[in-house]
């Protein structure tokens, strides 16, 4: 018998020695996250990586070894100590990286939004909030698919282009947040 | 112990004879946001029933079985074996007026198992072009992207490389 002489994913053994073990195909990674706006003089601008803060919600995000939030990057363009969206990825593999958002907007404003490497090329398909004949911006899914090739390689949510006077993103509508998953 | 005596899967136990038993997902995802002008792919028009093309130089297929077909880079349906899926897609068309709308329907023939809406009328309020379908065949079976609902959406020619910046669609394979 094998009770009690090994485990499976810390699963032990029954009594007549089967193992009911756990296997999560999605190693899910930070499921619920709440984006939250900064002061309004940080305006969205070309070139501008997305500003997210992660507020209260982040008890609950689940995050495992395979990556981390990045977080007050060096290459943030603003003086406030406000937070610029990244994620850095640890292991080498494919990761599927979602986030809702919806940018704060008063009038005939839009913004494009990209995941791109720290070279700022594009690694995802691009995001579009809002438009110009419209008095909000609505919540947006930004999306993609990351053959990360490195160990430790830093992505970022950027500004394409925009119209207008865009603000931080926003939880406002709801349905806001983020999430990693090692595939 | 265990230890250096079994494996699951090929994993074997660690010192305290645990066995950190892991997974993956099967997988396959046609787009990402590389530039191509949708006059290139094979659309003659962008009315409602028109199919719509996505755009990949090197698409990724880890699922066995899963067929791609395209012409120069540009998707034109794709065919799946038996199995559980989940698909989603996103999509962005350029428009010619106020009142803009189309759909994006994942269609099995002329069966729709998925849509989603983009524009700027009252019924798609700015959604974000975002679908997402759960499908299971029984045996090999052909999808496409067709519009559907289609007004004051531009030209082919008009489109530019939007569609293939803003288009792609992803497979995760749940189950057989």
């Amino acid at each position: 018998m094998s009770h009690n002489l090994i485990n499976v994913n810390s699963q032990s053994p029954d009594r007549v020695g089967d193992i009911t073990a756990v296997v999560d195909p999605f190693s899910l990674a930070g499921a619920v996250s709440e984006i939250t706006h900064g002061a309004s003089s940080n305006n969205a601008s070309v070139g501008d990586y997305a500003q997210i803060i992660w507020g209260a919600y982040c008890n609950s995000v689940r995050v495992t070894s395979t990556f981390d939030f990045k977080l007050a990057d060096s290459r943030a363009i603003k003086s406030n100590n406000n937070y610029f969206m990244g994620v850095t990825l640890k292991e080498v593999g494919y990761y599927y990286v979602e986030a809702v958002m919806k940018f704060i907007c008063t009038g005939t404003e839009y913004a494009i939004v990209q995941i791109v490497n720290a070279s700022n090329n594009a690694v995802g398909p691009k995001a579009y909030y809002g438009e110009q004949t419209r008095q909000t911006i609505y919540p947006s899914t930004i999306h993609a698919v990351i053959n990360n090739q490195s160990v430790n390689s830093a992505y970022y949510f950027r500004v394409q282009a925009l119209s207008g006077t865009v603000g931080q993103p926003t939880i406002n509508y709801g349905s806001s947040y983020f999430k990693c998953i090692k595939l | 112990m265990s230890h250096n005596t079994i494996a699951v899967n090929n994993y074997s136990p660690d010192i305290t004879s645990d066995i950190a038993l892991s997974s993956s997902v099967s997988f396959a995802v046609f787009g990402k946001g590389e530039t191509s002008a949708y006059s290139n792919s094979p659309a003659t028009g962008l009315a409602t029933n028109d199919q719509f093309y996505f755009y990949d130089t090197t698409p990724i297929n880890n699922i066995t079985g899963l067929t791609f077909s395209t012409t120069n880079n540009w998707s034109t349906q794709f065919t799946l074996p038996a199995g559980q899926y989940i698909v989603q897609w996103s999509f962005h068309l350029e428009y010619t007026a106020t009142g803009w709308y189309s759909h994006l329907n994942l269609k099995q023939s002329s069966t729709i198992v998925g849509t989603c809406a983009i524009g700027e009328t009252s019924d798609a309020e700015q959604s974000n072009g975002w679908g997402i379908a759960y499908i299971a065949p029984t045996s090999n079976t052909t999808y496409d992207f067709e519009l559907g609902g289609v007004a004051n959406i531009d030209t082919v020619a008009n489109q530019g490389t939007t569609p293939s910046e803003y288009g792609a669609f992803y497979i995760w394979k749940v189950a057989d």
